[in-house]
């Protein structure tokens, strides 16, 4: 059996769907950001795939930037872990409505 | 014309006043209200230089014009007509005035306050000068603010609510302006490729067709709205009234005197020229309105219990003659309307003033608070009476001459409409005399009653009986000459027993005390009653001024509405 | 004499400039100093110009400048004097100037002299103004001038509230009529092109051949409706008279000059000034007629109940007018100006005379505290006496000439209301008689009904002059018009009247109007002098026994009421519904919902907002799942 591009899509659809749920169910912040970086990687894969798919080189290229912006990202809410727990509070998102209203 | 810009320079010297404000040191200082004062005179003299070296034909002169952003078709244009030089005079003149008046009034944040004053001049001049919609646009919102502070700041106790209704009304106006405007542009680009804001060159797309009969209709009552706010027409009138009653005395005057003539110009300027066939079909619906308007705002103003309300009410009443008369397509009705604009700023800003003048004596506006102020002011009765009578067009003062206009130009488009407005000569003798009878005349409240009054009502008479023991009626050998107690004027022997032991009731003031006008006071006046008697009695110098743009403007409009 | 015209409204004004101006701080008690050479100077220019229009035969104008030049509705300013101006200058500098001198004896230390003194002159001012104007317009204007004299001095004892009230009320019911007026103006200037009277262009040549020029006769009656109902309102016409009583609340100087002799007259002038648009309809002048006769029966039979001695006059000019407003509408044009220039001077007279009682009995007013005041005060005695037999119309005094020759112009006129109207004018004729000598029998005869403390006195010779010179006038202004119908005062007036063609009155009809108008006069006199004066009828049981036209008649026919209950009251609930419903509640209540309601609809949505981000995160999975749905069925056919 060969592996055919919606092979890889099956395999994206599934990581992102369990990113997602864990992002929309887990109250820790550190799982939260452990999904969100599968989900990041879940869409990577499509790029990926579509790039094999039609030959060119722009989805791996786009995925590399957004891999750049993930590692920026997860580096700033980490930041905001070490000063949610320096505070000493903990790293509970149903914790944290200052959004609220 | 010379290239000096003296337009520029008189709309921005208000500004540079205002920023040198802004630079000085906090504290007490009599600066600020001089450097306003002084900054507000120049820019009068300057207006004044352009008044006087203005040729009297249909041009606009004194232009300045520089390319901004070429590619958008944005230029700095300034320029100035016989209908926009009118109205800056007017402006500059109004704004020495207000600056005048606020001297010994305004005692609370005074730099915040001229800063607001200068800046609000800039913008009032600016919307009356520039020939360009970008820089008319910004000035048009740059008035906004200042005035809404102004309100919203230095106001009497409803004050923020006013403001933020008069700041609504306004920019729910403007917005709908801006986007008349863009659809403008967008139409006069796609007709000739070209793309500009210069209100000439958008003018010419009138004349060559770049605006549909649709987009006509659609674009004038974006415009109309905005300006019909302003003006305000019936019924978008309703921020008028809370405007006037909340803000300071030159903030009213400003609001009276300059700040409602922007929608008749705007009319003037924009909707006329721009959309000969979008005013013919909105023409009828203005007309209605403005008539309805007209005496809608008489009648309610009969019933006011508050003067600065009554007064307000009767500058809908005003004001809708002047949209009457650019809309019924003839010259009468065209001149009718830039007199009753001018004669408006004078008479209803004098109005204004002196409401000012017992408000700052008594605070409040009440009209019951009041009486008799005729025998304790006398000069202020009779400037109180000269204006009731310039605003209730009296012939030979400025209001009856662009009322009358009006009216035989709206005869000449329907008579029956004539007759509609022209009823107003009876509701504006009444409303005003009513106001002034009940203010002006009769007893000073904190004096004897008079007892040749037949009028007395029955607890006057029981209180003039019980009276009438311990002074004695001393009818001397007129029998109808006042009581004693309430001779005061000439007779200045009697002034120490003036009457001041008589009992007032609840919600009078006694007044018989008060001071007579200031002189601060009477110089804030007099100019205004001896323009509005000097352009009632000859008025021709403003005619030859104003004649022929208005020319132009209609026969640029004529060709669709009217015939 | 041509190029100084302008001299003679010129003059008064000055008068008022410098009064208004310094009388206050420094001119005070001396103020008549500057307005009686005013006056007097008018009066003489006035003389001047009569006798050079009555050599020359011919109207003289000056031009002054451009008042309003908007398009093609240009007007001049400019001083117009034909035959009518001139006899209008004489009557109204003549009354003026005595007026003036009258009132430094009458108003003498009172409160605000020179405000006295500065309006007086300004009302002359605008009286001649009004009298020269060439243009419709120009008239209009002084027209509202003088209305704000008229204001200006029934409001003179300003502390009074009931004087504030009758000057207020006054200037609005002018209002009505001007408001007729102003658009009778409109539609002149619409149908004639022109709103000037004279000349080729001029609108009584238009008028009298409007048919040449394409006009229908329903735009004449209409435009002479109009200026009509203008005249109503300033010349004290039913209904609009109501004010005119009222005005009595003025110092009486101002009653005589404006409210008896000259301004009230205005709108008889005007009517006369523009007959040609009269003459080209009939229904106009019928309308005119049936107004001026009601107005003279009315304010006749309401004189006969009233107890000022003011209102008492006040009424019978109103009365007087009527009269005049009937020949108008009869088409006497000359009588109706004859009638004009001797009632100016006799009612004068009345309002003077009245005035020097009042001020004889310290301010009373009222006639049932008077009575027998001939032996205290015999000059103003003989003087009213004359004035009132004038007023009854009682031969050979002036009244007689002009009321009879009104009466016979109705009669023989071609109108088949004029017969009425003469019946009905020789009624008021009596009643005329009837009320003036009941007022002079309550007055100056009987006996003395007045407090103890009072003791009445003749007044002084600033006072007394005046009258004499009045009396003498009435008895002898008259004779102007002698023979009835072809006097001097005809042959003088008909160059002012040139499109009437005047009927032939025989010489019987003269005799025997003559005498039928003597006798109803007498008779009124003679029932005054038995019910007054030998008490053979008892009024209060007659008031009793006839209550409901006694009331009636009280009431002022209830003319007030009637307005008060069908248009004050209804104007002012409908202006506190406007306000109240319409205003606040409409169309700020709009406004504010709109405002309400989005912030209602903000509360509510503002609950979305949790603060937990999962929430948010699952509102984003939603929405894109949502928003690609939404792609896949609208754009399912691209994919």
């Amino acid at each position: 059996m060969d592996l055919t591009t919606n092979h890889f899509l099956f395999v994206s659809a599934a990581l992102f769907v369990i990113g997602m749920m864990g992002v929309l169910t887990r109250r820790n912040i550190l799982i939260i950001f452990m999904c969100v970086e599968m989900m990041v990687a879940a869409v990577g894969i499509t790029l990926v795939a579509f790039s094999h798919e039609t030959a060119t080189i722009n989805g791996q290229v786009f995925f590399l930037f957004a891999l750049a912006v993930a590692a920026a990202e997860s580096a700033v809410g980490l930041a905001i872990v070490v000063a949610l727990s320096r505070q000493g509070r903990a790293p509970d998102v149903e914790e944290m409505q200052t959004l609220k209203n | 014309m010379d290239s000096f810009p003296i337009l520029s320079i008189l709309t921005y010297v208000p500004v540079l006043g205002a920023i040198a404000i802004l630079l000085m040191a906090r504290g007490e200082s009599k600066l600020p209200k001089q450097i306003a004062l002084a900054a507000s005179l120049l820019s009068f003299v300057l207006s004044l230089i352009v008044l006087f070296r203005f040729k009297r034909d249909d041009t606009f002169q004194f232009t300045e014009h520089h390319v901004w952003l070429k590619d958008l078709g944005v230029s700095y244009f300034m320029g100035v007509d016989g209908i926009s030089l009118l109205l800056v005079v007017l402006t500059t003149l109004i704004t020495v005035i207000a600056i005048v008046w606020s001297w010994d009034t305004v005692k609370k944040r005074e730099r915040e306050y001229y800063v607001a004053m200068l800046l609000l001049e800039t913008g009032m001049l600016g919307v009356f000068l520039s020939l360009d919609l970008f820089i008319f646009y910004i000035f048009w919102e740059v008035m906004l603010i200042p005035m809404a502070l102004l309100i919203g700041i230095w106001g009497s106790q409803n004050r923020v609510y006013a403001a933020i209704k008069f700041f609504l009304y306004t920019l729910a106006g403007s917005l709908l302006m801006l986007v008349g405007i863009i659809a403008m542009y967008q139409a006069y680009y796609n007709q000739t490729g070209v793309r500009t804001l210069n209100i000439l060159e958008l003018q010419q797309g009138a004349a060559l067709g770049a605006y549909s009969q649709n987009l006509q209709f659609w674009v004038f009552g974006a415009f109309f709205i905005a300006f019909a706010i302003k003006v305000p027409l019936f019924p978008f009138h309703t921020w008028l009234p809370d405007a006037h009653v909340e803000s300071p005395t030159a903030g009213s005057v400003i609001l009276a005197a300059i700040m409602l003539k922007m929608g008749g110009y705007g009319l003037l300027r924009f909707n006329l020229p721009l959309f000969p066939d979008g005013s013919a079909s909105w023409a009828p619906i203005v007309i209605i309105l403005s008539i309805i308007g007209i005496i809608y705002g008489a009648l309610v103003a009969l019933v006011q219990p508050d003067m600065k309300k009554l007064i307000a009410y009767s500058s809908v009443s005003h004001m809708g003659f002047v949209t009457l008369g650019i809309f019924v397509g003839n010259l009468q009705g065209l001149e009718g309307s830039m007199m009753v604009m001018l004669a408006h700023g004078f008479n209803t800003g004098a109005l204004f003033m002196l409401i000012g003048v017992v408000y700052e004596r008594g605070h409040t506006r009440l009209i019951d608070a009041f009486g008799g102020l005729a025998s304790t002011m006398g000069k202020w009765a009779a400037f109180w009476l000269v204006f009731t009578f310039a605003s209730i067009g009296l012939p030979g003062f400025s209001g009856f001459i662009g009322e009358f206009l009006v009216a035989l130009g709206t005869y000449h488009y329907k008579p029956f409409a004539a007759f509609m407005t022209f009823t107003v000569v009876i509701l504006s003798a009444w409303y005003m005399l009513y106001l002034t009878q009940r203010v002006v005349w009769g007893r000073a409240w904190g004096q004897a009653p008079d007892p040749a009054d037949n009028d007395l009502l029955p607890e006057e008479k029981l209180e003039l009986a019980a009276l009438g023991s311990d002074h004695g009626h001393g009818h001397d050998d007129h029998g109808h000459t006042a009581h004693p107690a309430v001779s005061g004027g000439d007779h200045d022997h009697h002034a120490e027993d003036d009457g001041d032991g008589y009992p007032t009731h609840p919600g009078q003031i006694n007044s018989s005390k008060w001071p007579d006008m200031t002189m601060k006071e009477m110089i804030c006046i007099v100019p205004l009653a001896v323009l509005s008697l000097a352009v009632g009695v000859y008025p021709k110098p403003l005619f030859a001024i104003m004649e022929p743009a208005l020319k132009a403007v209609l026969e640029g409009a004529t060709r669709v509405i009217g015939s | 004499m041509a190029d100084l015209l302008y001299l003679i409204p010129l003059l008064p004004l000055v008068a008022f400039v410098i009064n208004i101006l310094w009388g206050r701080s420094t001119i005070r008690g001396n103020a008549h100093w500057i307005a009686i050479p005013a006056a007097v100077g008018s009066w003489v220019l006035s003389i001047i110009t009569f006798r050079e229009i009555y050599t020359d035969h011919h109207a003289i104008s000056q031009r002054l400048f451009t008042w309003i030049p908007a398009g093609d509705f240009n007007i001049v300013v400019s001083l117009y004097a034909d035959q009518l101006t001139a006899v209008m200058l004489l009557v109204v500098t003549s009354i003026g100037m005595l007026v003036c001198i009258y009132s430094v004896g009458y108003m003498h230390g009172e409160d605000g002299y020179y405000r006295f003194y500065s309006y007086i002159p300004l009302f002359i001012f605008s009286m001649l103004m009004l009298v020269l104007a060439d243009n419709l317009l120009t008239l209009f204007i002084f027209w509202e001038a003088v209305g704000l004299c008229s204001y200006l001095l029934i409001g003179y004892y300003f502390r009074r509230r009931s004087a504030g009230n009758a000057a207020k009320k006054a200037f609005i019911v002018n209002r009505v009529g001007d408001l007729a007026f102003g658009i009778g103006i409109m539609l002149t200037y619409w149908t004639f092109d022109s709103i000037y009277f004279h000349g080729e262009d001029g609108i009584l040549e238009k008028a009298y051949h409007f048919a040449d020029y394409g006009i229908s006769e329903g735009t004449i009656m209409a435009i002479g409706i109009l200026l009509f109902i203008g005249a109503c309102g300033k010349s004290a016409q039913f209904p609009l008279h109501i004010w005119l009583p009222d005005a009595m609340e003025g110092p009486t100087p101002v009653s005589a000059l404006i409210h008896a002799a000259t301004m009230v007259t205005a709108g008889i002038y005007m009517s006369a000034r523009s007959y040609t648009i009269f003459i080209g309809s009939e229904n106009a002048m019928l309308f005119v007629a049936v107004i001026g006769s009601i107005t003279a029966f009315m304010a006749a039979s309401i004189a006969l109940t009233q107890h000022d001695i003011k209102k008492v006059v006040a009424y019978s000019t109103v009365s007087q007018l009527g009269y005049m407003a009937f020949a108008l509408g009869t088409g006497a044009w000359v009588a109706a100006i004859f009638h004009l220039m001797t009632h100016a001077f006799f009612k004068g007279l009345l309002f003077l005379g009245s005035g020097s009682v009042i001020h004889g009995m310290h301010g009373e007013q009222d006639m049932r505290k008077m009575g027998g005041l001939r032996k205290h005060m015999p000059i103003t005695f003989w003087t009213f006496l004359i004035g009132s037999a004038a007023n009854a119309g009682i031969f050979p005094l002036a009244g007689f000439w002009s009321k009879d020759e009104i009466i016979v112009g109705a009669w023989v006129s071609d109108s088949h209301y004029g017969k009425v109207a003469a019946i009905i004018g020789l009624c008021a004729a009596f009643l005329t008689a009837l009320y003036m000598f009941r007022l002079v029998f309550l007055v100056f005869f009987g006996e003395e009904r007045f407090d103890s403390h009072v003791h009445p006195h003749e007044s002084g010779p600033w006072m007394a002059v005046p009258l004499v010179i009045l009396a003498v006038a009435s008895i002898f202004v008259g004779f102007v018009g002698f023979p009835p119908e072809d006097g001097a005062f005809h042959e003088f007036l008909h160059h002012a009247f040139e499109h009437v063609h005047g009927h032939e009155v025989s010489m019987t009809m003269t005799y025997t109007f003559g005498i039928v108008s003597t006798v109803v006069a007498l008779s009124g006199v003679a029932v005054a002098y038995i019910t007054y004066m030998r008490k053979a009828i008892n009024t209060d049981e007659l008031a009793e026994r006839f209550s409901g036209i006694y009331n009636f008649l009280y009431n002022k026919w209830y003319v007030d009421e009637f307005f008060m209950a069908a248009v004050v009251n209804p104007m002012k609930d409908i202006a506190n519904f406007l306000w109240k419903v319409v205003d606040v509640r409409i169309i700020d209540g709009t406004v504010n919902g709109v405002g309400t309601s989005i912030v209602a609809i903000s509360a509510r949505l503002r609950r979305v907002q949790t603060g937990s981000v999962a929430n948010y995160a699952l509102e984003i999975g939603v929405g894109m799942v949502v928003l690609l749905g939404v792609f896949l069925v609208a754009f399912g056919n691209l994919f």
